[in-house]
Order: structure tokens, then C-alpha cells, then sequence
């Protein structure tokens, strides 16, 4: 059974402008998959519908989430302090979909912003499973997370819009500049970057998983507010994303 | 030893509580994740179609003020799928199925009903009301005339009975409410959503890629109950009432007004335990206030407030 859980906030952390780090104490053990994403409550009711934030990471009891601050509810989150309990639910979504071995292939990670959250329990599960693990990662100015992401990345390649910080240009631009290449691709970020980083895999025959993202409102797949349309074997059909995704198979994806 | 008796009888169907899953916020699948679907008094499942419709663009979901809007615009995969793949699923937990039915015309309504009178469907809920599906958010539920019409085709091919469910985007409900009743329904539920809007200042444009959708939620619940309250006055028929059903206090207040049975719908997109939360507490609630039944709990309202009968100057 899923559940939505007591959780203490037992760690908080600015990353970088408005991107905080919360790290959630849970009433047990929970396994979240990489990919997956949960529904945080907010105390005020005044905002109703929980957000949904994807994991960072999720161990011995711990999870972590890493938001930025854009609105009314990430706001209020942001202001909430160590030691408040709040609520927050199991695992919701699918994840990633995996293999138990990776010994021997190249695996490519490709984010930007607010996507970058959800590679760390990729890539700490990737490299466990003997990947060679390569990401390419854009950022608007500020770099965070990047130290985590080190420790299971072969390669971790920086992008930045102002040049600040490693390569000035786009993830796509990275790729194609450096001619990457891999045996599989993960992605999650802006749909913009996504659209276009689907298409240079599909071209090069890289096949890749990313992860979508949809305005929410139950999260758990009441709803049908979230919908996103695929085709597959040549039929266009529409998909729930927070029940049937977040993550989809980037040549069944339909950009519009 | 309690006891307390929380079962209703509902146009000849016995539930073994009035707590119900309005439709569109329920899916057996995902909400089974949560909580037992076989502790409900009965289930009422997302509007059905003839033909599979697609729903609307998305964003389909706006949060407002202590509510939502939504405008899905009744997504879903049609009769046949419903009856090949959903009904065999809810058969197991061995409650009052209630299909809720949306269509374009009369002869939709008409035809659905009349594929699902040999199933498990125990109850029909006739939508004329989602305010998602045409131009300006109007609909059958909006004129009495209309709403007559689509009751009287309904109950003629219906074998099992029927509950209308009620727009609140009308002048005045007690009339539509009374013109069902006369042409033939076994039940109403109200309220259905009110049509409403949101603005995101910043990108110029309405947040919801439909422009207008359904306002739900808490934000719903005082305009919910008066209108229960004004239909129990002129029909006799059972009403299941919702609208922003969110603690057992507020389904005290539904009972108080005039409802029969509740529906909980956006308190469970929220949290999804919310119809076993709000059942428990509407259990506590009885307790606290020393009632048994629910008859009980309706019969308690006070009508003549001994404020304004009385004399004695309140304040």
C-alpha cells in the first residue's frame, strides 16, 4: 500500500539561488525509485493540492528533495524550518526503467535546472551496476549538486548559459560539439531541451528514457489532469503522467 | 458496544454507509493503493462515454484559492472499455457500482444505459452537468425543459435506477431539481462544479489551456450545502450531496441539510485516504453529538431557529 507519511524536516540547505535542499525524516524505511517523485503537503490549506517535487535521493529513512523556489507553494516550503513535521507520500510514479547490469556500457545523463535533482539516484545506481556514466548537465548560471553527481559520474560536463562555469552553451551543443556518444541516454529537465536532446538520440540511435513533467493535480492517478500524448506502433494515445509515466521512451513522445 | 448505524438506503440500494467517491476523483487502480475500496458504501466511477473522448488540452488542472479547477473535459475510453475492463475489477470489492454517464444527445444517454443494464451497474448517475464538454460551459442541467427531457429517455430504457446529477450554474436549482423528479428520477447528486477561471498575470493567458473550467474543493462547500438545502425542501427523492466534503463535521452539515449519502471528490485528489478520514470522523462526530443513525442526524436540524421564535433578543 502507498501511504502519505509524517516526515520530519531534518536538514535544509540553499544550493544556489532559490534551490533548496530539504532532507525529510521518515516514520520508516521507504523504497523510492529513482525517477519517482512525491506529493509534499503544505501546512496553509489556503493551497490545497499537494506538489509534486521528484526524488534526489531516498536512503535509510532519509529523503532528500531539491526544489527551486519559483512559486506560492515551493515558496512556503522554503520557509519551513528544521524540525517541522510535515506530509509528504510514498514513492508515486514509475521510475526510471532499469536493467540489473550495466558492466561495459556507456551511459549518457542529460539534464538541466531543476532536472538535475533526479540524476543522483540515477547515477548512484548506474555506476553501483558498472556503468560508465557520462553527464552532461546546463545550468542557468549558479552550479549546484555537482559534487554529489561527481561521485558516481566517469565524466560530468558543465554547461552554463553565461560561461560561468565550464562549456558557454547549451547541452545539446556540448553533445553534438563533442561528439558524444553512448549506449543508453537519461533525461530530465525543461521540455524544450528535452525535445531537442530526444531528437539528437533518436538520430544517433540512442535509445532514451526522460522524464516528463505535466501541471499535477492528485498525483497518484485520480484525476486524469496530467495526460500526455505518445505514439505508439504508430497510434497517437494519450497517457497519464503522473500514473503511467513520470518517465516515457523519448521516440514514443509526441513535442506538438 | 456502539450503536451506531451509519447504512442508507439509496433509491432501493442498500450501502452500508453514505460515504461515496464522486465521480472523476476515483480511479479503483490508484485509489486502492491508498485504502480499501470494499470500506466504501458504494463507488461511483469517472463519467463514461459512448465513444472514447480524449478530454481537453492540458493544463487541465488550476489551484485556486482553497479549491481547484479543472477541465478535463471527461477523458475516458468509452462504454465498451468500461464494461470489458473496469466493471470485472470493481466486481471484487462487492459495493453498489455506480456508473456515472455523460453524452452529446439524448440518444447517447439512451444507448449507454442501455449497454449497461445486463452488467454489474447497480446505480446510473446521469451527468448533465460537467460544464468541461461544450461552448460557455453550458449544459442539459442548465434548463429544466432539458434536464426533463434526458431524465424521461434515461428512466425509459434504464433497468436499474437513476440519480441526475445537478449543475449549480443556474438560477435557480429547486426548479431543475423538481422538473427531474417529476420526469422520473430515483435520485439526485449535486452539486456538480461551478464554472470558473484563473489568470496567470505573468504569461497573460488563462492558466487553464481551456480558458474555464470546474471549481471544486472546500472553496465550493457553503454554496454546496444552501443548495442541497433549498432541493430538500421540494423533491422527495434521496440526494447524494458534495461539494467540498472535507471532515466528517462537513458531512454532518451535508446530512443536516437534507442529503441522504456524500460523495468525496477533491478532498480525495488531495489526499487520497480522504472517504475512509471523512467517515471515521462523521462517525466521531455522531458519537460526540449523541446520534445513532443518520435519520437522526437530519431530523436534529433545527428548521425554526428559536433566536428569531422565541423573543429573547440575541445580540
Amino acid at each position: 500500500m502507498k501511504r502519505i507519511m509524517l516526515a520530519e524536516i531534518v536538514g535544509k540547505k540553499l544550493l544556489a539561488e532559490n534551490i533548496y535542499q530539504m532532507d525529510l525524516k521518515l516514520p520508516s524505511d521507504e523504497r523510492m525509485l529513482a525517477g519517482q517523485f512525491v506529493n509534499v503537503y503544505l501546512k496553509d490549506r489556503e493551497m490545497l493540492l499537494p506538489r509534486p517535487i521528484v526524488v534526489c535521493k531516498c536512503r535509510d529513512g532519509i529523503l532528500t528533495l531539491v526544489f527551486r523556489k519559483s512559486g506560492k507553494g515551493t515558496g512556503a516550503l522554503a520557509g519551513y524550518r528544521i524540525g517541522k513535521r510535515i506530509k509528504v507520500s510514498s514513492g508515486l510514479g514509475n521510475g526510471y526503467m532499469l536493467d540489473d547490469c550495466y558492466e561495459g556500457k556507456r551511459v549518457l545523463l542529460i539534464s538541466g535546472g531543476i532536472g538535475i535533482p533526479a540524476l543522483v539516484q540515477l547515477a548512484r545506481y548506474l555506476h553501483n551496476r558498472g556503468a560508465y556514466v557520462v553527464a552532461v548537465l546546463g545550468y542557468k548560471g549558479e552550479v549546484f549538486l555537482e559534487d554529489e553527481l561527481a561521485l558516481y559520474c566517469d565524466e560530468l560536463h558543465i554547461c552554463t548559459e553565461n560561461g560561468k562555469s565550464g562549456f558557454k552553451g547549451t547541452v545539446l551543443e556540448y553533445i553534438k560539439e563533442h561528439g558524444i556518444y553512448a549506449d543508453y541516454a537519461f533525461g530530465c529537465g525543461p521540455r524544450p531541451m528535452l525535445k531537442v536532446v530526444t531528437e539528437y538520440c533518436l538520430e544517433h540511435d540512442i535509445p532514451i528514457q526522460i522524464s516528463l513533467e505535466e501541471r499535477m493535480g492528485c498525483g497518484y492517478g485520480a484525476c486524469i489532469g496530467c495526460v500526455c500524448t505518445l505514439k505508439i506502433n504508430g497510434e497517437l494515445v494519450k497517457k497519464q503522467v503522473c500514473l503511467d509515466g513520470p518517465i516515457f521512451y523519448g521516440n514514443e513522445v509526441v513535442w506538438e | 458496544m456502539s450503536k451506531l448505524d451509519l447504512s442508507v438506503n439509496i433509491a432501493g440500494i442498500q450501502w452500508k454507509n453514505p460515504i461515496t467517491t464522486a465521480a472523476g476523483t476515483f480511479s479503483a487502480r490508484a485509489s486502492g493503493e491508498f485504502y480499501g475500496i470494499s470500506k466504501l458504501g458504494a463507488v461511483t466511477t469517472k463519467a463514461v462515454t459512448l465513444n472514447p473522448w480524449l478530454g481537453n488540452q492540458t493544463p487541465r488542472i488550476a489551484e485556486t484559492y482553497g479549491g481547484m479547477l479543472n477541465s478535463v473535459g471527461l477523458h475516458n475510453f468509452g462504454v465498451d472499455h468500461y464494461i470489458d475492463f473496469e466493471l470485472p475489477y470493481l466486481e471484487q470489492f462487492d459495493i453498489p457500482i455506480i456508473a456515472n454517464i455523460a453524452g452529446h444527445n439524448p440518444e447517447e444517454y439512451r444507448e449507454i444505459v442501455e449497454r449497461l443494464n445486463s452488467t454489474s451497474v447497480a446505480m446510473y448517475e446521469i451527468n448533465i452537468s460537467c460544464p468541461n464538454i461544450a461552448e460557455n460551459g453550458m449544459n442539459y442541467g442548465a434548463f429544466p425543459e432539458q434536464a426533463a427531457l434526458i431524465t424521461s429517455v434515461v428512466k425509459k430504457a434504464a433497468k436499474k435506477p437513476i440519480i441526475i446529477k445537478l449543475s449549480p450554474n443556474v438560477t435557480d436549482i429547486a426548479s431543475i431539481a423538481k422538473a427531474v423528479e417529476d420526469a422520473g428520477a430515483d435520485g439526485i447528486s449535486m452539486i456538480n462544479t461551478l464554472l470558473g477561471m484563473r489568470i496567470d498575470v505573468r504569461s497573460r493567458k488563462a492558466t487553464l489551456a481551456n480558458k474555464m473550467g470546474g471549481l471544486s474543493g472546500p472553496a465550493i462547500k457553503p454554496v454546496a450545502l444552501r443548495m442541497v438545502y433549498q432541493v430538500r425542501k421540494v423533491v422527495n427523492i434521496p440526494i447524494i450531496g458534495m461539494g467540498g466534503i472535507t471532515t466528517g463535521e462537513d458531512a454532518a452539515e451535508f446530512i443536516m441539510a437534507g442529503a441522504d449519502a456524500l460523495a468525496i471528490g477533491t478532498a480525495a485528489l488531495v489526499m487520497p485516504t480522504a472517504p475512509m478520514d471523512i467517515l471515521g470522523e462523521l462517525r466521531a462526530v455522531m458519537q460526540r453529538e449523541g446520534f445513532n443513525t443518520l435519520y437522526e442526524l437530519r431530523q436534529a436540524f433545527k428548521e425554526q431557529d428559536e433566536r428569531l421564535t422565541t423573543g429573547r433578543k440575541q445580540w
